[in-house]
């Protein structure tokens, strides 16, 4: 029970640091910009949209680059070493207490995540209307040459309206955006235990980078490279929509189960390595 | 019983603790005096388990720390600047550490607050609180638990003259309930009105001067 109670209260006086804050005004200001061609479309054809958006705005090559930055950006509070942590580490020993940080940055990823979803049926509003089905508006999109005509910054796949429910694709996403998001956060911690901030900073931006590389390789190639990609996976919704002919991702429970077992391996060498470190502490940010 | 002996801890090529041996037992005050850099804070943070020295022991009642006790979890402890949560008053964040050990007891944070000074009403932030008050809240953090050892790197800094006599009265009520105090001070007055014994710190080298 302590455990659980460290790890809720850790989420909940951090979840209001000003960095998140920063995160949610910044990913708006964007769907704001990024929703205006779909509301524009809405408008001429006076149909509102559903609020299922979220799994193709996450195939957007832009919004994502930009979504991993903003959480890579919040990620540099990692390890944990600052002054706060002091009397609270006394109190949890160092393995409790790792743990409710690993806790807590699952709980981090799912909010962003969550956050991010909410603010993209915020950003629709007033155009907005709560359906069970995908709606006429996407689908008519999807299938007609309403995308380039309005110039849609992020793209609808009919294949996904066939192979999933909107429910199913919504859930699918969160769940594989939030481990993706675990796993960044898990080895950067893991790198900054054994090496440093900096070389755990780069690792994750260079990850993201090689979403541009899995976007510009040869579709006959794009799903082998993508493989190895976990950052290009939050663009789940494209996982049943070929490209020339060509699978864009590897299989849904290829990528869950991948996600999962990296997640773990980081959980082993991060408790391992907090056995043997020293806590030299630095300021509070 | 605290046993520290032969302790060396090294940072890459500068020694900073050399070969230091110090017994503490309960029922007593220890002063450590030296001037900055000397090496008392890393000494404090290697008794605490924060640092792994490269050579010697720590033993707490017979248990090494790094190898039977992970921490030094059952002392209390100030180090450096005390640090807390900025945006949660003095009360949320001794309730919140007060927890992770213990079952919430509302009445016994608000004795401790009023203990060190705080008023346990006081709606303020503590990112907007003195020196003078987060000093007095890191001791309330140290002391609220009744821990056996108290581990205190200039508890003083910040404090006026009231509050210092208030925390040396509090100081020397703890010694006589048998608890052992380490304390690092700059100042002489303090080391002489509480300490049993008292060592100095110079260059890593700790050597008893009374």
């Amino acid at each position: 029970m302590k455990q659980i109670y460290y790890t809720w209260r850790t989420y909940l006086n951090n979840i209001r640091h000003i960095r998140i804050i920063y995160f949610m005004i910044v990913i708006f200001i964007f769907l704001i910009r990024y929703n205006r061609p779909l509301l524009q479309y809405s408008a001429d054809m006076d149909y509102p949209v559903t609020i299922w958006v979220f799994p193709f705005l996450m195939s957007s090559f832009s919004f994502l680059t930009l979504f991993y930055f903003l959480f890579i950006y919040i990620n540099t509070d990692l390890p944990f070493m600052q002054r706060v942590q002091m009397y609270q580490i006394l109190r949890m020993g160092r393995k409790r207490w790792i743990f409710g940080q690993i806790g807590y940055l699952l709980l981090r990823s799912f909010t962003m995540v969550l956050l991010t979803f909410f603010l993209s049926v915020i950003a629709l509003l007033p155009h907005v209307e709560l359906e069970a089905g995908w709606g006429k508006l996407i689908q008519t999109a999807a299938l007609t040459g309403a995308q380039s005509e309005y110039d849609f910054q992020y793209p609808f796949f009919n294949e996904a309206f066939i192979e999933f429910t909107p429910l199913q694709l919504l859930l699918l996403t969160i769940s594989i955006c939030t481990l993706i998001l675990m796993l960044i956060s898990m080895a950067m911690l893991v790198l900054c235990l054994y090496i440093n901030r900096s070389v755990a900073v780069s690792f994750a931006v260079g990850n993201v980078v090689l979403l541009f590389m899995v976007n510009n390789t040869h579709p006959r190639m794009r799903m082998q490279v993508s493989k190895f990609v976990p950052v290009c996976w939050a663009e789940v919704a494209r996982v049943a929509t070929p490209a020339y002919g060509f699978y864009w991702l590897p299989s849904v429970s290829y990528m869950l189960t991948v996600l999962i077992i990296a997640i773990i391996i980081c959980s082993v060498l991060v408790v391992r390595k907090i056995n043997t470190i020293e806590f030299n502490w630095e300021d509070d940010l | 019983m605290i046993e520290v002996n032969n302790l060396v801890k090294s940072f890459k090529d500068n020694r900073v603790l050399n070969d230091v041996t110090i017994h503490c037992s309960p029922g007593k005050i220890y002063g450590i005096i030296g001037y900055n850099g000397s090496g008392k804070t890393v000494l404090f943070k290697c008794i605490l388990g924060f640092l792994k020295p490269n050579s010697g022991e720590i033993l707490v009642d017979g248990k090494r720390i790094g190898k039977e006790l992970d921490m030094l979890t059952s002392a209390g402890a100030i180090i450096e600047e005390p640090s807390f949560l900025k945006n949660k008053t003095a009360y949320q964040n001794l309730l919140f550490l007060y927890r992770l050990r213990n079952k919430p007891n509302k009445n016994h944070i608000i004795k401790v607050l009023e203990t060190v000074g705080l008023d346990p009403k006081l709606k303020r932030h503590v990112g907007k609180f003195s020196l003078g008050m987060k000093q007095r809240l890191a001791i309330a953090q140290a002391i609220m638990e009744d821990p056996e050892i108290l581990i205190l790197d200039e508890p003083m800094n910040g404090l006026d003259k009231n509050g210092i006599k208030q925390m040396r009265e509090l100081f020397l009520k703890m010694k006589s309930k048998g608890k052992i105090i380490l304390l690092a001070s700059h100042n002489k007055e303090d080391i002489e009105v509480l300490c049993d014994e008292v060592y100095e710190m110079d260059k890593g080298v700790l050597t008893q001067i009374r």
